[in-house]
């Protein structure tokens, strides 16, 4: 086994001929690693994810998680292995309550009868939605059937789990929730890989890898230092930067540098009332 | 006042085992060119409150009244209004017009597109409305044109289009039927920060035109940055009104479990460490930038 919970290899991808959406995609995921996807509507981010979980298949390329190739023969074991929440959550909701629709992963996997009642209660629990569990998805609100969503996919206790904007809907309080969710289940498996499309640079910041995607294409990958500290045209490519790179770039060019091993908001606070 | 909200309250299943006051209570009232943020957690009542000013709920005590429409389901209370004005009462015999008067903007409006063409999508409000076709192609233009969507679009499938063109196109759909005030539901939700500030520029050009805005959205650097008056809502309840700055600098924002600006975070750590800088007057990034090298720099 390698030390890469993902490998992809020279991918392309088109919807139509002629309009690529990925161009030969070639990057490196390690094992228990928390990475962002970030980088404008458009840039291939969604494709990629959807690639991952094998709902598309690549033109070129390959893709192995945890070193198995990704294609038909392999499927079930994929879906074993990796798990993804979507954005709109009306798309992924297919249980007629919302206990039925935590439970419909396990069903798949032949969970016990008993056993997935407790499993279906502790994670609804965990996203705060327990005192739901008798509603139709038409009684809740978009940020609950995201967090059902949530639910479903952390049950089922994957190596690799994928977020694409999956907390869009939800309140700042609820994002923070979920966030200390996901950060609590990687403290206690160290080999989950979590992968976050995203449009929060705060966040980007404050993980372990970022990958940056524009028109189809990997602009730049790295830690966040290596992404977000050398990147000037960060604008252009329809990102923001990090509040304190943005408070460390306005001094520079007055003249005044800040330590590069400040990273939050806490960090710079600290120094600057040194 | 073009909207007033007078003591109202909206429960959800009334008679029934499951009923939920998703209102409880609320007054406030909105001038003719406001720029309102509806602002507080999820559940707490925002997106019930909004669905009353063009009358898809309606309330269950009380009354909304937007210009002269009334919006309530007390029998007694209305009957009560129009007798003592007929004007109002007259106006309401076209309820329907209500809904001409306030235009909506849900959450991920882009889903909603159904036409087959752009352009036909536009037009469908107006032609609801009994507006001639040719009238209706000429607004749908119009709104194509204020919300920078390019005519060789028109003919094009809206699903063709990325999630923000779409989102532009949905707009487009609502400013079509050329409403005194704009109601948008997390108008940024999902975009990058181009399309977000593509989204808010164009709300603002519209509220420039004249219009009432009025938004709910949880971002509050949407609402430091826009809008002139934030009402905040908890449980159901209006709990306060105030102003962006004076939300920011004085509410202890963490309990009304709103994400306070990154800017103001940093305020906050450098006021509570004890920074050597007056931060008092401090209320934009280059001011904050000019005072910390003012007192940092040797």
């Amino acid at each position: 086994m390698s030390e890469f919970a993902i490998q992809v290899k020279n991918v392309d991808f088109s919807y139509q001929e002629n309009e690529p959406v990925l161009n030969n995609i070639s990057f490196n995921i390690k094992k228990g690693q928390y990475v962002c996807l970030i980088g404008h509507n458009g840039s291939g981010k969604s494709t990629l994810a959807k690639l991952l979980v094998y709902l598309i298949e690549p033109m070129h390329g390959e893709i192995y998680i945890n070193d198995l190739l990704l294609c038909e023969e392999n499927t079930k074991k994929i879906r074993e292995t990796v798990g993804i929440v979507f954005q709109n959550p009306d798309n992924q909701f297919i249980g007629s309550t919302v206990e039925d629709d935590i439970a419909f992963g396990l069903e798949n996997r032949c969970v016990a009868h008993e056993n997935m009642q407790k499993i279906v209660r502790e994670y609804a629990e965990k996203v705060d939605m327990a005192k739901y569990l008798e509603k139709e998805p038409s009684e809740l609100s978009g940020g609950q059937k995201q967090r059902v969503a949530i639910a479903g996919i952390l049950a089922l206790n994957l190596d690799i789990i994928i977020f694409d904007e999956a907390t869009s809907m939800l309140d700042p309080e609820g994002v923070e929730e979920i966030k200390r969710l996901i950060f609590n289940m990687r403290k206690a498996n160290p080999n989950l890989t979590f992968i976050s499309i995203t449009h929060d640079v705060e966040e980007a910041y404050l993980s372990d890898y970022v990958i940056l995607l524009n028109k189809g294409n990997i602009y730049k990958e790295g830690t966040p230092f290596e992404v977000f500290e050398n990147t000037n045209d960060l604008a252009e490519l329809g990102l923001d930067l990090p509040f304190v790179l943005k408070v460390k770039k306005a001094l520079k060019e007055k003249g005044m540098n800040i330590p590069t091993n400040i990273k939050s908001i806490e960090e710079l606070s600290d120094y600057l009332c040194k | 006042m073009q909207i007033i909200v007078n003591n109202v309250s909206y429960t959800y299943n009334v008679n029934k085992l499951d009923n939920f006051e998703a209102l409880k209570d609320i007054s406030l009232s909105i001038e003719k060119g406001d720029f309102v943020a509806l602002v507080g957690k999820t559940g707490s009542g925002k997106s019930t409150l909004i669905q009353t000013f063009n009358g898809l709920l309606q309330p269950t005590k009380g009354f909304t009244k937007i210009d002269e429409f009334i919006v309530t389901s007390d029998k007694k209370l209305k009957k009560k209004i129009f007798k003592e004005d007929d004007l109002i009462k007259k106006a309401n015999k076209k309820a329907f017009l209500l809904r001409k008067k306030v235009g909506m903007v849900f959450q991920f409006p882009e889903y909603q597109l159904f036409e087959q063409t752009v352009l036909k999508d536009v037009m469908f409000g107006p032609l609801n409305f009994k507006v001639a076709p040719d009238i209706a192609k000429q607004r749908a233009i119009k709104s194509l044109n204020s919300v920078n969507i390019d005519e060789s679009y028109f003919e094009r499938s809206p699903f063709e289009l990325s999630g923000g063109e779409k989102r532009r196109v949905a707009i487009a759909g609502v400013l079509a039927s050329d409403p005194d005030i704009l109601v948008l539901d997390e108008p940024t939700a999902g975009l990058d920060p181009n399309g977000k500030i593509e989204i808010m520029n164009l709300v603002k050009k519209i509220h420039n035109e004249g219009k009432t805005i009025i938004l709910v959205t949880h971002d509050m650097d949407v609402v430091m940055n826009y809008a002139n008056k934030v009402f905040v809502l908890n449980d159901s309840k209006l709990i306060d009104e105030t102003t962006p700055v004076e939300l920011f600098n004085t509410k202890d924002l963490s309990k009304l479990s709103l994400e306070i600006p990154t800017f103001y975070k940093v305020k906050n750590l450098l006021k509570n460490k004890g920074f050597a800088g007056n931060l008092e007057k401090i209320d934009t990034f280059d001011q904050l930038i000019d005072l910390i090298y003012e007192v940092k720099h040797d």
